[in-house]
């Protein structure tokens, strides 16, 4: 062990040496004293002790790192990864000059309390939004310094994209009694920082992804799913959870399956688009019944969302019933609130199945990438005229993206997947390429082309996703 | 209060012995209000009939023509037959078309059986036809597409922001159908085609007419009793419009609504 004041006598040359190529990011880095708990896998910094190697190793294969994640980290490292002993940066920011008008914007405009103005809640933002049709807290987002863009390249510059794979899970378990309750725990410890205490996407991290913000759970729109029109099916969320969604959301693969599932059954219960939301088991007249709240599905009003803390967002339009024991039969309906939220059983499930969301056949891949079925792909584009919205390169740029909005009214661009894999939300093997274009993304304008599919002629039909994933798979390699 | 008095039913048909109850009553049934009283309607049981006119008063302002630049196959389709704005059509006697007239109250004593058949949506010359549709709990809706280039058919309720569905429709023929389970008016739009938009009404009871240019409606089959009947049109600025007409048996009642522009 080197005595510490020679070392600290030599720092200045080393880090003077590392900073003679030249990059502004890099010096960030050194001044920064990064390297006092990150080791960088591929660049020389100086070595202190083994026992302040606190951080990753950075630019070790993993999953990518979206410009987003890396500022919301560095501003407030423990928003985006719990448990960070990391000192917040935030010297690297500015304030943003317009964050009070826009947080005094929101309080009087915000009238559904999901923390964005849409233009069906007032027509004149003032100049508020950046342009993408919406006012939300990421207008009032923090300012990043060159210092910090320069560091943040020199972090992408860095990293080796290895995919998370989804490996083979244990299944639902059987008792889902206090599921949603442990969830809901393990919610506020993991995901809160980005996703918000009240699951409505407006955590501390939250207004540094202002083109793709964190998902707000309570309005249960779901992209990746297995299901055409309806709701994902649990298998959609466990495995989004776990495989991640993109650079900005790396997922989470060592979690254990049990802690996986909890957090399934927490999200699920936040809308009444999943049905079934089960309040609390009670004893009563001797029978053990469950009770279990039911948004009114026959009318529009059914808006009674769970909310995070257990309340319900709207009592007047909640029914519930109790059920016996076997979950055969109602016995009684009424109206009550109660703290937790979880689920019910199988033979509920069955009961209610005819809203059970029914999901799409979707294959295991039949054959391998090939050139040629990439050749295939690239007609199969032009024939379901794809590049009304992605562009005849596919980066984007269609007649319809001028025009392209989300749900809320926000602009959503058609996704220029030339940009690469590691940008691929959804995931990049070809089997979640399928699915996406089978399912369509909800709250966004991509379709499912399950119907085009089964019309086209370029290809045979049961082969046709394959050869048209395998094309983008090839746009989408770096040139 | 219907709470209460539902308890108060299931506790006089003696609870403890857990009857099952009804298809029809099960929460989530088509065309059914949660209730587990009410009457089963029939068309025999309607004896009465509400009609009458909605019109717009006042200067109509012209149809602004609409850019289809952004599609060669509407610019050329659209050559000879430009299409107009849909948001007011007027006739040529003050008729206002494309309103939706529907009982809004005095219904909840009758249960009504789910509707059948289906509604058919079709997208002719990069429009919706027709530009509003009406449909009764249980139907299907079906899409088609008439034109050989890609629509896609993007539904979605607005205001629970549920029941989403989006398909791709890429040549002509294509058709996708959808059962319609729950009440509530889901717009429709398309997103390459930035312009064509139409508004689709699902609602639990067969009270209802869309007016042509003429502004006629009639509501056939009522039965008698008291009802709130409500106009409602896509254009913000028109407002909606209540009457409350009590019809008896057998009898015929005329109503008329006015809208102008505010």
């Amino acid at each position: 062990m080197r005595p510490a004041v020679t070392l600290l006598a030599l720092l200045p040359l080393l880090l003077a040496a590392g900073a003679q190529d030249g990059t502004e990011g890099r010096a960030v880095y050194a001044r920064e004293a990064c390297w006092q708990c990150h080791v960088h896998a591929r660049d020389v910094f100086p070595a202190l002790t083994d026992a302040r190697r606190a951080g990753p190793v950075i630019g070790a294969p993993g999953p990518a790192r979206s410009p987003a994640w890396h500022l919301a980290h560095l501003y407030a490292p423990r928003a985006t990864s719990p448990g960070s002993e990391m000192p917040a940066y935030a010297h690297l920011f500015a304030e943003n000059p317009r964050a009070a008008e826009v947080e005094a914007f929101l309080k009087r405009h915000d009238r559904d309390g999901d923390g964005v103005v849409t233009k069906r809640e007032c027509e004149d933002f003032q100049g508020l939004d950046t342009g993408n049709g919406i006012v939300s807290r990421a207008d009032a987002a923090p300012l990043p310094s060159p210092d910090a863009l320069a560091l943040v390249r020199y972090l992408e510059g860095a990293e080796r994209f290895a995919p998370v794979e989804a490996p083979p899970h244990a299944s639902p378990p059987a008792d889902r009694e206090n599921a949603a309750a442990r969830g809901r725990a393990l919610f506020l410890a993991t995901c809160a920082g980005c996703h918000g205490e009240r699951a409505d996407g407006n955590g501390p991290a939250a207004p540094f992804f202002g083109d793709h913000p964190p998902r707000n759970f309570l309005r249960g729109d779901y992209k990746f799913r297995s299901t055409r029109d309806a709701a994902p099916l649990d298998e959609d969320l466990f495995r989004t959870i776990r495989r991640g969604a993109g650079p900005s959301m790396a997922g989470w693969p060592r979690l254990p399956d049990t802690q996986v599932w909890d957090l399934v059954f927490y999200l699920e219960g936040l809308h009444p688009h999943f049905l079934t939301q089960e309040l609390s088991v009670t004893e009563r007249g001797g029978a053990r019944g469950l009770r279990f709240v039911q948004s009114r599905a026959d009318t529009d009003d059914a808006a009674g969302a769970v909310l995070a803390d257990g309340r319900i967002r709207k009592e007047a339009d909640l029914r519930w019933w109790w059920i016996d024991a076997e979950g055969e039969r109602p016995i009684e309906n009424g109206l009550e609130i109660g703290p937790h939220t979880f689920w019910l059983g199988r033979p509920v499930y069955d009961w209610m199945d005819e809203f059970r969301p029914k999901p799409l056949a979707i294959p295991e891949p039949p054959f391998p990438y090939s050139e040629e079925s990439a050749a295939k792909g690239a007609q199969v584009y032009r024939e379901l005229q794809c590049a009304s919205c992605h562009g005849p390169l596919g980066k984007g740029d269609g007649m319809a993206a001028a025009t392209s909005r989300g749900n809320l009214g926000e602009v959503v661009l058609p996704f220029d997947y030339t940009r690469g894999v590691r940008w691929f939300k959804g995931g990049s093997d070809p089997k979640s390429l399928v699915r996406t274009f089978l399912t369509g993304l909800h709250g966004t304008p991509m379709p499912s082309f399950a119907t085009g599919f089964s019309a086209v002629t370029s290809a045979p039909a049961p082969e046709a996703p394959w050869n048209l994933a395998h094309h983008v798979l090839r746009e989408a390699r770096p040139r | 209060m219907r709470t209460m008095a539902t308890t108060l039913v299931f506790v006089m048909l003696g609870c403890g012995g857990a009857q099952e109850p009804a298809a029809s009553e099960r929460p989530g049934t088509l065309g059914n209000d949660i209730r587990a009283g009410g009457d089963a309607w029939s068309p025999e049981k309607g004896t009465a009939t509400v009609k009458g006119t909605v019109k717009f008063e006042g200067e109509a302002p012209p149809r602004r023509p609409i850019d289809v630049s952004g599609d060669k196959f509407c610019v050329q389709r659209r050559e000879s037959d430009p299409l107009l704005s849909e948001s007011l059509v007027v006739g040529a006697d003050g008729g206002l078309a494309n309103a939706l007239i529907h009982v809004t109250a005095g219904l909840e004593n009758w249960k009504f059986p789910g509707g059948t058949g289906e509604v058919v949506l079709d997208q002719v010359a990069c429009q919706y036809v027709p530009h509003l549709l009406v449909a009764q709990v249980g139907q299907t809706l079906k899409v088609t597409n008439s034109d050989p280039i890609m629509h896609n058919v993007h539904g979605v309720n607005l205001k629970t922001e549920k029941d989403e569905f989006n398909w791709a429709q890429t040549k002509a023929g294509l058709e996708d159908t959808k059962e319609l389970k729950k009440a509530g008016r889901l717009a429709i739009m398309c997103n390459v085609h930035s312009w064509m938009s139409a508004n689709l009404w699902i609602l639990k009871h067969p009270f209802f007419a869309v007016t042509g240019a003429d502004g006629a409606f009639t509501l056939p089959k009522l039965p008698p009793g008291t009802y709130t009947i409500e106009v409602w049109h896509e254009n913000e600025k028109l407002g909606t419009q209540t009457q409350s007409v009590t019809v008896a048996d057998g009898e015929t009642k005329e109503i008329a609504f006015k809208f102008s522009a505010k």
